[in-house]
């Protein structure tokens, strides 16, 4: 049996010899992520990631490996969404996209992870952003600056700022104490 | 619990990745599309150019032909050649966007 091709290894197929097969397996491999970082951003997530994919179809050749391929892909994504929005065609929603499954959720799941799409509605885009990327995504600053466009100086003061507007809404819920 | 445990919790379960729901074989279709509207400009494009490049490259001959006659064998060979030249030209393009 051989070993899965790697994210450059398939690029370079793609790039190389217009391999559609190697770009089908990067759009499989990649899609989960980039689907589920825009659902938590936008009702019309699943509008967007195909955008993603066609913008990343069409710009491939320019991917320089800098950062990892899904890092690239969703500064894309959030380029994208961003530039939807300000077309004004769509109009931006936070949803609950957490996919839990309805029955039986609330026995596995701690009760705060239902709050999270009504917290996060709290918070302005970039801080919404910025913070997903960063608890759910583990992203470092650098990788943050680098898919939001932002300095990583002000993507360190917008996770201060929302993590202090998400914990004050937590203490108002109840699920944190209010003298941490 | 600490502020940074909290946000990791509740966090933790925001990293789902979504299930493919025919949303690859989607994108694809798009991308076969845009593989042939490529393919088409490509092939219009080699097109256009031979047909822009023959008839002027006739003109450069018969004045060459006129203006020096006992050039006209030679004339009559760079022609074939030209055309030649010009229609591998036109099927190299139309490889290449094939492929694209």
């Amino acid at each position: 049996m051989t070993a899965p091709l790697s994210d450059t290894e398939l690029i370079a197929r793609v790039v190389a010899a217009g391999d559609a097969r190697a770009f089908e397996q990067l759009v499989l491999r990649h899609q989960g992520v980039v689907r589920g970082f825009l659902r938590h951003l936008t009702a019309e997530a699943d509008d967007v990631a195909q955008e993603t994919f066609l913008s990343a179809y069409r710009r491939l050749a320019h991917f320089r490996g800098d950062s990892k391929f899904s890092t690239w892909l969703i500064a894309i994504a959030y380029n994208e969404m961003r530039q939807m929005h300000r077309r004004g065609t769509q109009q931006s929603k936070v949803v609950s996209a957490l996919r839990l499954e309805a029955p039986n959720s609330s026995a596995e799941v701690p009760v705060e992870v239902h709050d999270l799409p009504k917290m996060l509605a709290w918070l302005p885009e970039e801080e919404r952003a910025a913070l997903l990327l960063s608890y759910a995504y583990g992203y470092s600053h650098s990788e943050i600056a680098l898919v939001t466009g932002l300095p990583v100086g002000t993507v360190k003061s917008k996770l201060n700022r929302a993590k202090a507007r998400i914990l004050e809404r937590m203490r108002m819920n109840g699920t944190v104490s209010q003298h941490v | 619990m600490s502020d940074e445990e909290a946000l990791r919790q509740l966090f933790q379960a925001a990293h789902d990745d979504v299930v493919d729901d025919g949303f690859t074989r989607s994108v694809m279709q798009r991308v076969e599309l845009l593989r042939r509207r490529r393919r088409l400009v490509l092939g219009s494009a080699a097109a256009v150019g031979a047909a822009v490049a023959v008839p002027a490259l006739w003109q450069v001959v018969q004045t060459l032909a006129v203006a020096v006659p006992w050039a006209h064998l030679t004339s009559v060979f760079a022609f074939n050649m030209t055309v030649l030249c010009v229609s591998a030209a036109a099927l190299w393009l139309l490889s290449i966007s094939a492929e694209a």
